[in-house]
């Protein structure tokens, strides 16, 4: 009898990418609940778009560039083991991954700096709450998600553990998903 | 078999491509033209792009379609069951004591705002007017 987690599958998808999916949609309810009670609340209160001038959009579009850049990095990583075997490019393209990931936290980082230095804390006014726990929330999803890949990317250089790409990649391509909304709710809607 | 696995990478640098066009047109359309509603068409257009072809929801079985639907309806059930509470600051029975701010307290004045009236016209009596004239605990946003 073989077990179910790793080998049979009644849905007819591998069991991995069925969990990951089953947890896609509690993150969207998360982030969208998130999104949408801001976007009901922005109605309400138009001059919340003197308080979004405050934002850096560079830094916000960068951000944006990074995880699209990084989304497109495991795609690379996954196509690299997966098709062409080739175990050292994946290690390198999950690296790089990761290293966006970072990359992007630094960016929020100095965000955050400047923003506070200037005044603009969580306790500001709503718009700031609002704006603070989003992108913190998906801050952390990011690192979780660059933890992730770093840790499955040891298993990947020596050729094991290699349908852990595409689930990572999966968990990966949804935090790009919720910057590409939450950047212009935030940055240009505002 | 070669020539498939660069076509794929090929494709792959191509939804790159198109999407980083997109989010460079979402800001340049919505910041110099104020074209804020595009703001928000050009995302979801972005999102249908990598959960089909990053995600691969397009090859993927319709029961994960079902499970993303789920979701979806959720959502949008919270986001109406809640949008009379946001969106109104009073009822037949009750008034929202913590929608008062600068721009209400002119309102419930008597002055109109935009040329409507106030919105707690008729419910003063709900209030619960301290001996100071002051409103409920009236909150700052």
């Amino acid at each position: 009898m073989k077990p179910i987690a790793t080998d049979r599958c009644a849905t007819g998808i591998p069991t991995g990418r069925l969990a990951m999916w089953m947890l896609l949609p509690g993150e969207i309810v998360i982030f969208g609940g998130l999104l949408s009670c801001y976007l009901l609340y922005r109605f309400h209160n138009p001059e919340w778009g003197v308080e979004s001038q405050h934002l850096n959009l560079y830094a916000g579009s960068l951000n944006a560039l990074i995880l699209l850049t990084s989304s497109l990095f495991i795609l690379l990583a996954q196509h690299a083991a997966e098709k062409e075997k080739d175990y050292d490019a994946a290690f390198k393209w999950m690296w790089a991954t990761v290293i966006c990931g970072l990359m992007y936290i630094g960016v929020k980082s100095y965000e955050y700096t400047h923003e506070i230095r200037e005044g603009f804390t969580i306790t500001a006014n709503v718009f700031w709450s609002f704006y603070y726990l989003a992108t913190a929330i998906h801050a952390l999803h990011v690192l979780a998600g660059a933890l992730a890949i770093a840790l499955i990317s040891f298993a990947v250089k020596d050729g094991r553990l290699i349908n852990r790409i595409e689930l990572a990649g999966i968990y990966w391509h949804f935090v790009d998903l919720v910057w590409i909304f939450l950047f212009p709710l935030l940055y240009i809607a505002g | 078999m070669g020539n498939e696995v660069s076509k794929a990478k090929a494709s792959l640098f191509k939804i790159y491509g198109l999407l980083v066009v997109l989010l460079i047109l979402n800001i340049v359309v919505s910041k110099s033209l104020g074209l804020h509603v595009l703001a928000m068409v050009i995302p979801v257009v972005m999102a249908g792009f990598a959960l089909a072809y990053f995600m691969h929801l397009n090859v993927e079985k319709k029961i994960v379609w079902g499970v993303m639907t789920a979701a979806l309806i959720a959502l949008c059930g919270f986001f109406f069951g809640s949008g009379s509470d946001i969106m109104m600051n009073s009822g037949t029975n009750w008034v929202k004591c913590n929608s008062y701010n600068d721009k209400n307290m002119a309102r419930f004045a008597g002055q109109t705002q935009n040329g409507h009236e106030s919105p707690y016209e008729g419910h003063e009596s709900k209030l619960g007017l301290d001996a100071s004239g002051a409103v409920c605990t009236p909150q700052r946003f």
